[in-house]
């Protein structure tokens, strides 16, 4: 069964032909001449329909999203016009949007004639940001033995620069904020408005913002909305700290450490606006360290999301080795969201140096040999150690379970 | 692609029980009998359909993957059954066809993956090479076109599919029809048929390519010590005089005494065993096919030969009989003479025939399925029992082409007296008339040549004789009727040889005509036996003399580049001739005159296209070309045509291309000339219905008054309809009363003036086709 994976169906025809051929010349058969010929017309031609195929035909998107959720259906379609009355068959469009196998087909058109739009559905898998260049068509018809290729005329202005797949998250069903894990202790919790703070300064508007938080008088004197800040009180926050870090992942795609913690990270922040906690992200995207917040209104939300998808692992070093630079742009207090690293030592230096900088430090520890063997584990370990609450995740984690004591 | 990909659509299914079905009737056009293929097909179809049923029954409910496993696994035991049910009853090869059905079966039933998918394709496919192989019927054509559609579009589905499947997008609307592989066969079959027409194709290597095979027994002989049982008529105390039957009616009276229930002379025997009376009355026995030859060479089929002339009949002296054992089928009888022609043929016995070996003459060597045979001095080879169907032996032969004629560089025998020998009652004037035409020739050669040339271009070929097929009074035919079929020829030939000393001997046998374009085997029927001459030279051999203008002069070139079109078109030729012979009132003849109309007009710009050299291989025949399109040409005797330029001395005198399209009079094919005249249709370079329409009404007006009736109850129509138009416009646009007033029988002139102007043609006011236009 290993020797029949490589089997491929031109081998399969040629040594036929072959065959045939060496038979019907031996013998002088004339009908196995003729199916030598027969053999050797379809191999050939099924050889060079995929490059006729692609000529004069051409395809630019037609309904097409800016963005889109992981998990959540999309609807696109492009437009494929085929020039001369002959029909096109098997034609392959190769876009840019994220898929789990790079370089794999984006949409399969079966059969084309004149111009058509061809509607397809679409539910991300990977979260991302892509840059969608020109469209590249390609054809295998009929039996696939020759691929052929060929750049798609692209129409400005027809297509989204950019597509923008955000991350998912799951409705997590405890998130012990203050260090408080008791789900009656959550319900005493009440949500901060912005008068319990201190104002902090005024800023522009930016979409999303709420009218609420609107200085109108500050914008009737500059000429343009400006919106109120407010300096949240540190021990209401709650401070996500993503690792970048390559080497402290691994798995591949969906189902790697890497895009756990962006899933976690958003959960969490979806579940901090719901509960009122204002939220930060802080991550070192290589360069320096990035921080968002923390606020609480949606358009931070918006912007926390917009980060969560378009950060990508680097090959630089763990953010907990340069843990200096992380607690100086860290407020003291509050809540904190930690990743532990893979390495015992940094782990430990981390719990320890945590503890000592927030309030209530929580983390998420991956089991990260469940996620290189692929077994799948439901369930989730959340234990209290002296240094925080820590939950241990294991691949095919039920997320929602995180952090139950 | 990932052939561990599973079938996931309910097409699949489908799809491979089309190719499954396809490759099933594609291995049964290779049976013989029609029945026999019929009820095979159905068989195997119905066991298809079961499997179908089957398959979908065990998908039903959990666990079908094992359930799908357990129904196949139970087919293929039964399909072990019939493997050995088979291999005791029919032999290997079949059985092994029985298990490849099975094992379709099996697999489609327990189908799961693709690789599932491809070995079912692939199985058929062999199905499809065995009847390639062994098919004679030109239902393979269209099975194997039913096949390429089924497997391509299997396979085109299979790799839409799998695309489909890969693509990232999912299409919204529910018709996401998998198309393209009609338009992808359409392409390959558009493509193969005009290469396959026109690419010239090479004559076979035949490396251990001499087959034999027999469902039969041939055992040894009945009574191996004893002397064969006489195929001579006077050595089995018969008198000669008695023996009136000439070179079939010999051979069937032996036949009678050896195996009274083998053959009747419209199927069994070589040589013209039937007459015209025959031909009217059983046209299907004459016209059945005897065997499949597949030769290289386009060299006469000998099988007996007579060399004793009395009383204007031809009887056979027997000599001493040699037994050879065959050597694992072989027999070797190379002598390492140089020669120039190797002659290879393969013949396939369909009809129950003597025990007489047919074969190219000068055979070499012999694969026969039996232990023994027996040879005669003369070169004639037996088996031990009458050939019965379904045997194949192959055979060897060298031959020479000397001086234009085929000869036989066999020593001189011993005893030259019997060659020479004369008839008591033969009278003066054939040996004056022997003496006036070969006085010319300086030596026995050129005497025979004369004597050939003279019965070729001064006497017609005529069917009329054939009731008195054995007897050839030649001295009426030499100077009165001057009219007869090849026996007469060859008698006369052979009789006028001996009066100017030169030894002669007469030979019967097959011609082998046309091969088929499908099969590309020479489909010898009953209706091409034939007789001709060896005259001894001395110093070199016997040379074959053919003086039957029916028939070409032989042709020694290898066909080593064929054409399958120009197959197509001498086929087709051929196929109209003898239909026209055998039932010039049937609608068939019409059928088949209209194919030749259309092969001949859709094949010419497709041949010049593919053949642009041929006007220069032409030469100075294209004055000839002219006036006459490809295949349509009439051919006579030089002096008829009018054609300025010398005739070619031989077939062979031409290119391959340019053969049988050269104006040569007694050079010239013959008997397929002589019949294209009555299918002179003017040259068309593409198809153009009405003129077809037309064509076929005069062939059928001249040929068949049933068929002519049918045309012309069209033609009335269409007249009808045309007149009252033209009356409707009439009444319109001119005087309506001035009309009305002419009296009744200028109308009626009017209505007899537009009465279609080809009368039917009675039985007695047909023109005979050949009349005026034979030889």
């Amino acid at each position: 069964m290993t020797a029949a994976k490589h089997i491929r169906l031109s081998w399969v025809l040629w040594g036929a032909i072959v065959v045939t051929a060496l038979i019907a010349f031996n013998r002088g058969i004339d009908l196995l001449w003729g199916t030598t010929i027969l053999l050797v017309i379809a191999t050939l031609a099924a050889s060079l329909l995929p490059k006729l195929q692609l000529h004069g035909l051409t395809v630019e998107r037609g309904r097409f999203p800016s963005s889109g959720t992981v998990g959540q259906p999309m609807k696109l379609s492009y437009r494929v016009q085929a020039s001369g009355w002959l029909p096109r068959y098997g034609i392959e469009i190769h876009d840019n949007l994220p898929a789990l196998v790079p370089n794999g087909i984006t949409a399969f058109i079966a059969r084309v004639k004149g111009t058509q739009d061809h509607a397809f559905s679409w539910i991300p898998r990977v979260r991302g940001c892509w840059r969608l260049d020109a469209l590249r068509i390609e054809s295998r018809y009929p039996l696939g033995l020759t691929r052929a290729s060929r750049t798609a005329t692209h129409t400005e202005g027809a297509a989204a620069p950019e597509l923008v797949i955000y991350p998912d998250f799951v409705p997590l069903r405890w998130l012990p904020l203050r260090g408080e894990a008791n789900p009656q202790n959550e319900q005493r919790i009440t949500r901060l408005r912005g008068g319990h703070d201190e104002f902090f300064a005024v800023r522009c508007y930016r979409p999303h913002d709420s009218l609420r938080s609107v200085h109108w008088r500050a914008s009737a004197r500059m000429g343009e909305l400006v919106v109120k800040e407010y300096e949240q009180q540190q021990d209401r926050q709650l401070w996500i700290v993503l690792e970048l870090s390559e080497d402290e992942h691994v798995g591949e795609g969906p189902d790697g450490t890497f895009e756990y913690m962006i899933r976690i990270a958003h959960s969490v922040a979806v579940k901090a606006m719901d509960e009122g906690v204002p939220f930060g992200l802080m991550y070192d995207s290589g360069e320096r360290i990035e921080h968002l917040g923390p606020a609480l209104d949606r358009a931070h939300y918006l912007q926390v999301r917009e980060a969560l998808a378009r950060v990508n692992p680097h090959a630089r070093s763990a953010l907990t080795s340069n843990l200096d630079r992380l607690w100086e742009a860290l407020p003291g207090g509050g809540c904190l969201l930690l990743f532990t690293p893979r390495d015992p030592r940094g782990r430990a230096e981390l719990l320890n140096r945590a503890r000592r900088h927030a309030a209530h430090p929580m983390y998420v520890e991956f089991d990260h040999d469940s996620f290189v063997r692929g077994e799948r584990n439901a369930h989730v370990r959340t234990q209290h150690t002296p240094q925080g609450l820590v939950s241990i995740v294991a691949y095919g984690a039920d997320l929602t379970e995180l952090f139950r004591t | 692609m990932n052939i561990h990909a599973p079938l996931d659509s309910p097409r699949y299914a489908r799809r491979l029980w089309w190719v499954m079905l396809a490759g099933c009737a594609a291995r049964f056009t290779a049976e013989r009998s029609a029945a026999e293929a019929l009820a095979g097909f159905l068989f195997w179809a119905c066991v298809f359909a079961g499997c179908w049923v089957l398959r979908g029954i065990v998908r039903r409910g959990g666990d079908a993957a094992a359930r799908a496993e357990k129904a196949g696994n139970v087919v293929a035991v039964g399909g072990l059954l019939l493997f050995l049910l088979k291999i005791n009853s029919d032999g290997l090869i079949p059985a092994l066809l029985v298990f490849l059905f099975a094992i379709q079966a099996a697999a489609f039933v327990s189908a799961e993956k693709r690789l599932h998918a491809w070995l079912i394709v692939g199985a058929a496919f062999v199905g499809l090479l065995f009847a390639a192989a062994e098919s004679r019927s030109g239902m393979f054509l269209i099975c194997a076109t039913w096949f390429t559609f089924a497997a391509l579009g299997l396979l085109t589905f299979d790799q839409s599919r799998d695309q489909e499947c890969k693509a990232l997008l999912l299409p919204r609307d529910a018709d996401n029809r998998s198309g393209g592989a009609l338009v992808f066969g359409t392409i390959v079959l558009a493509i193969t048929l005009p290469v396959y027409l026109f690419v010239p194709k090479p004559a076979g290597w035949l490396i251990g390519g001499m087959q034999a095979k027999t469902a039969h027994d041939y055992r040894d002989y009945p009574n191996t010590d004893r002397r064969p049982p006489p195929i001579d008529a006077r050595t089995a105390g018969i008198d000669p005089n008695t023996d009136t039957s000439g070179d079939d009616g010999g051979a069937m009276a032996s036949l009678a005494e050896q195996a009274p229930a083998t053959a009747t002379p419209e199927s069994g025997a070589y040589g013209e065993s039937f007459s015209s009376s025959n031909v009217q009355r059983d046209r299907g026995n004459a016209n059945a096919i005897v065997m499949y030859v597949k030769s290289s060479h386009d060299v006469y089929l000998r099988g007996k030969i007579y060399d004793y002339f009395e009383n204007d009949r031809w009887s056979r002296r027997e000599g001493a009989a040699r037994t050879h054992r065959l050597e694992r089928g072989w027999l070797d009888l190379r002598s390492g003479k140089q020669t120039d022609t190797m002659v290879r043929q393969t013949i396939e016995v369909v009809a129950q025939l003597d025990r007489v070996l047919i074969h190219s003459p000068g055979l070499e060597r012999l694969r026969f399925p039996g232990p023994r045979v027996r040879s005669y001095p003369d070169g004639v080879f037996e088996a031990p029992h009458p050939l019965l169907p379904d045997t194949t032996y192959s055979v060897e032969s060298t031959i020479d082409l000397w001086r234009g004629r085929y000869l036989l560089r066999d020593p001189q025998p011993a005893d030259m007296q019997p060659y020479l020998q004369l008839a008591a009652d033969a009278t003066d004037r054939v040996r004056s008339l022997a003496s006036r035409i070969a006085g010319e020739g300086e030596d026995a050669f050129e005497k025979a040549l004369l004597l050939e040339r003279h019965l070729r271009t001064q006497y017609e070929y005529s069917y009329e004789t054939i009731p008195l097929q054995g007897y050839t009074p030649i001295d009426s035919f030499l100077f009165e009727t001057k009219r007869g079929h090849c026996e007469y020829f060859a008698s006369a030939l052979a009789v006028m040889l001996r009066t100017q000393g030169i030894a002669a001997r007469v030979a019967t046998g097959f011609s082998l005509g046309e091969p088929n374009p499908i099969t590309g085997f020479y489909e010898v029927r009953a209706l091409d036996g034939h007789a001709w001459v060896e005259a001894y030279i001395p110093g070199e051999g016997w040379l074959m003399l053919e003086p039957t203008p029916f028939y070409p002069l032989p042709d020694a070139s290898p066909e080593e580049l064929k054409q399958v079109a120009d197959e197509t078109e001498r086929y087709l030729d051929r196929l109209a001739e003898t239909q026209q012979t055998l039932a010039p009132e049937s609608l068939k003849t019409a059928l088949i005159v209209l194919a030749r109309y259309v092969d001949a007009n859709a094949s010419r710009a497709a041949t010049d296209c593919f053949r642009p050299t041929r006007a220069r291989m032409d030469g100075g025949l294209s004055c000839c070309r002219r006036r006459s399109t490809r295949g349509r040409r009439i051919l006579r005797s030089a002096p008829d045509h009018g054609c300025a330029h010398e005739p070619p001395r031989s077939r062979t005198a031409l290119p391959k291309s340019a053969r049988g399209r050269a104006c040569g009079g007694a050079d010239a094919r013959g008997r397929a000339r002589t019949r294209r005249d009555t299918a002179r249709v003017p040259p068309q370079a593409s198809l153009d219905v009405p003129r077809i329409f037309d064509a076929s009404r005069r062939y059928a007006e001249r040929d068949s008054p049933r068929v002519c009736r049918g045309f012309r109850s069209l033609a009335l129509q269409r007249r009808r309809a045309h007149r009252e138009q033209r009356g409707v416009r009439r009444r319109a646009y001119h005087d309506r009363d001035a009309h009305r007033a002419r009296p009744m029988a200028a109308r009626s002139q009017d209505t007899r003036s537009l009465a279609p102007s080809h009368q039917v043609p009675g039985t007695d006011n047909r023109q005979p086709r050949r009349s005026g236009r034979e030889h």
